[in-house]
């Protein structure tokens, strides 16, 4: 998979990344220390506030997935048997939420008899978080808005958005880029191809 | 059914054909393009695009999925050369070397010797696939359900045991991936399973919506989260390497390409091990080992051959017995699987024309890309510095139409929202993605497998271990589980994966 920065057992440096600049005030309370105490010189700002150690979220994520393990064979017991198989649907049901309600276990007690080697997990600090936050929700309303606004408008909007949020100078390319691929999503997916995509009232 | 001239001569027809070069040359296009860029891989790139291909014959479509797997791993080297950006693990052996000699001013040979590389260790590896992956699906004919189902498993182990120090992680991924794909209805019996009584639920989770949220939008997440814009270019003037380069570097490519060929064959042998291996051998090796890290040529060969050689080698499994080793051939199967082609051994009987098209198309595929490599690498280099705040969205509007497209429902775009953010925390928590990704696209296969097994022996599970073939592959499953347990009980630190998801 295609990243930037971001995985802690890379050596390499990487001088030539610039970052997004929101014309804000620089990032308060910052660790920019590496994560897992290595050498990076990209200059990420991680949270003090929000970094757990890989200990202590093992511990909790253990937790959970024993949770969800439990759900998932509580809701496996629901399903209906059919007796002319010898392969029962709920089998796989059952052996997944064995799996989970084991292994969250394991992981939970494993993390929690560790002692000494540790490490962190860098987390966003704040302004990362509300620049995922912000994404996230875009996201969601732009799956939101296809079907009631059709593929092109929605399209443009949320690129517009979009681009426009994660560099805010730029608004006059985040609206051209938008209304290019707004278009061109109606002309070869809908048009072209004739692909099933909800046009709009726009365009119908 | 074993390899035969006459196939492979009718397999160059049919990739010859205007249509099969133009979707090869998209695919070759696509893949460099993917390798190329950030936020976005071949196991992206294919998922987005499957659903859209419907639209193509089955020949072309899977020639262009699979031009765009192994041309992303002729671009992968690009950023990792010009500017130190490794954008694949299995790439960090390349910029060791390949961005000490850029800052030596050679960036140009450095970036034409890995297209070089590539282009050595993929045709020779195609050779390799199209010798061995008939022999072994010849070998497979005999397979029954137990067989299969032994394989499945043992690949699933393997691919959990080789994620790192991480086997209770890999098994939760696994185990997530399984149930993912077992919401829905039960294929024998139309029994609801995990629907939790919501009709949406009933038509099940499409493994494409589950692949995508969990690399192209956590991978976005996780650029939008570091606010990184874009990458500097760094001006190359030289682009060809010297001839005493080559040949300095001919012996490290066909080394490269058996290692990286051999271990391939493996699942979960990740280019991102292999590579390292690769690179390791040629330092053992060379005389000057003290030149390695300071920008030796063959430091940036090595890696970048064995990568191509691990790409296409995932081929000989997925041809000759439908076993896909990393995620982008698990993206792959479901492909096949979506034009009603059943990969193993049958493939070769039943479809000889596409599949040996298939395998032609390889050849011309890598000649394609070391042209669109070698003169134009300057472009590629160039297309890094689209700024991320117009690729990211981009990203993600591609991520939505691929999507939306497998059934047309927003439903499935919800999911891939879901798995997006599953995906981000998964990374951040040291959890390895390929067990999920396998296991969400095998699940069905291997639960009607064990049906049938169990059909076949009368409810006994003795059954994989009293047919000898699947008594083997059981055997090294439970091998490489008990290995994974013996790493976990000496571990001393908290389990994280080590992988390439790639």
């Amino acid at each position: 998979m295609r990243c930037i920065v971001r995985r802690r057992h890379r050596p390499a440096v990487f001088p030539m990344t610039r970052r997004f600049d929101h014309g804000k005030k620089p990032l308060a309370k910052a660790d920019c220390s590496p994560p897992n105490g290595r050498a990076t010189s990209h200059g990420e700002c991680y949270s003090e506030v929000a970094v757990r150690t890989q200990r202590a979220a093992d511990i909790a994520v253990g937790c959970f997935i024993a949770l969800v393990g439990i759900f998932v064979l509580s809701a496996s017991t629901t399903i209906s048997v059919a007796r002319v198989h010898r392969l029962s649907p709920r089998t796989f049901p059952y052996v997944v939420g064995l799996l989970l309600l084991i292994c969250g276990i394991g992981l939970a007690l494993k993390s929690w008899s560790l002692r000494g080697a540790d490490s962190r997990i860098h987390w966003p600090d704040g302004e990362g978080i509300r620049t995922i936050t912000v994404s996230l929700v875009g996201l969601a309303c732009y799956i939101a808005l296809m079907n009631p606004l059709g593929l092109p408008l929605a399209t443009f909007l949320y690129l517009a958005f979009s681009t426009w949020y994660l560099n805010r100078s730029r608004w006059r390319m985040a609206l051209t880029i938008a209304l290019i691929t707004g278009a061109l999503s109606y002309v070869l997916f809908i048009r072209l191809l004739g692909l099933s995509f909800p046009a709009g009232s726009l365009f119908e | 059914m074993g390899f035969s001239f006459e196939y492979l001569l009718q397999g160059f027809a049919t990739a010859l054909t205007l249509q099969n070069l133009f979707w090869a040359l998209v695919g070759c296009f696509i893949g460099t393009l993917v390798g190329v860029l950030p936020g976005i891989g071949p196991v992206s790139g294919i998922a987005i695009l499957l659903p859209l291909t419907t639209v193509l014959p089955p020949t072309s479509a899977i020639i262009m999925m699979a031009a765009i797997y192994y041309g992303a791993m002729y671009g992968g080297s690009t950023t990792a050369i010009v500017v130190n950006i490794p954008g694949e693990a299995s790439s960090v052996p390349t910029a060791m070397d390949g961005y000490e000699m850029a800052k030596q001013g050679k960036a140009g040979p450095a970036l034409a010797i890995s297209a070089i590389s590539s282009f050595v260790a993929g045709t020779l590896s195609v050779i390799a696939l199209t010798l061995f992956a008939p022999m072994l699906a010849e070998f497979a004919v005999v397979f029954g359900p137990p067989e299969y189902f032994a394989l499945m498993f043992m690949g699933l182990s393997l691919v959990i045991s080789l994620s790192g120090h991480a086997l209770l992680k890999g098994l939760i991924s696994m185990a997530l991936g399984l149930g993912a794909a077992l919401v829905g209805q039960d294929p024998l019996t139309g029994a609801a399973r995990l629907t939790f009584g919501t009709v949406t639920l009933n038509a099940g989770v499409d493994f494409i919506s589950v692949i995508v949220g969990l690399f192209a939008i956590s991978e976005v997440m996780i650029n939008v989260e570091q606010r990184i814009t874009a990458i500097s270019e760094m001006k190359i003037t030289n682009w060809m390497p010297a001839w005493a380069d080559i040949k300095q570097c001919l012996g490290t490519m066909i080394r490269s390409t058996g290692v990286g060929f051999f271990l391939g064959l493996l699942p979960g042998c990740a280019p991102s091990v292999t590579t390292f291996v690769a690179y390791d051998l040629e330092k053992r090796m060379s005389k000057h080992p003290e030149r390695f890290g300071k920008g030796a040529i063959e430091g940036v060969a090595a890696p970048e051959g064995a990568n191509n050689a691990t790409s296409t080698a995932g081929f000989v499994p997925l041809f000759s017995f439908g076993l896909p080793t990393a995620p982008s051939m698990a993206v792959l199967l479901g492909g096949l699987m979506m034009y009603g082609l059943q990969p193993g051994p049958m493939l070769f009987a039943q479809n000889p024309q596409f599949v040996w098209a298939v395998i032609a198309s390889m050849y011309i595929g890598n000649v394609m890309l070391l042209i669109l490599n070698l003169p134009l690498v300057g472009m590629w280099a160039k297309i890094v510095n689209i700024p991320f705040y117009i690729l990211g969205p981009m990203i993600v509007f591609c991520a939505v139409v691929g999507t939306y497209s497998i059934r047309f429902q927003a439903f499935d775009v919800w999911v891939m929202l879901i798995f997006g953010v599953i995906g981000y925390f998964m990374r951040k928590l040291g959890f390895p993605v390929a067990p999920m990704v396998l296991a969400s696209v095998l699940a069905q296969m291997l639960e009607t497998a064990l049906g049938q097994s169990l059909l076949i022996s009368q409810g006994s599970p003795f059954i994989f271990f009293t047919r000898p073939i699947s008594a083997v592959f059981m055997a090294l499953a439970f091998l490489s589980i008990g290995r994974g347990i013996w790493v976990l009980m000496r571990a001393q630190a908290p389990e994280v994966a080590v992988e390439d998801p790639d």
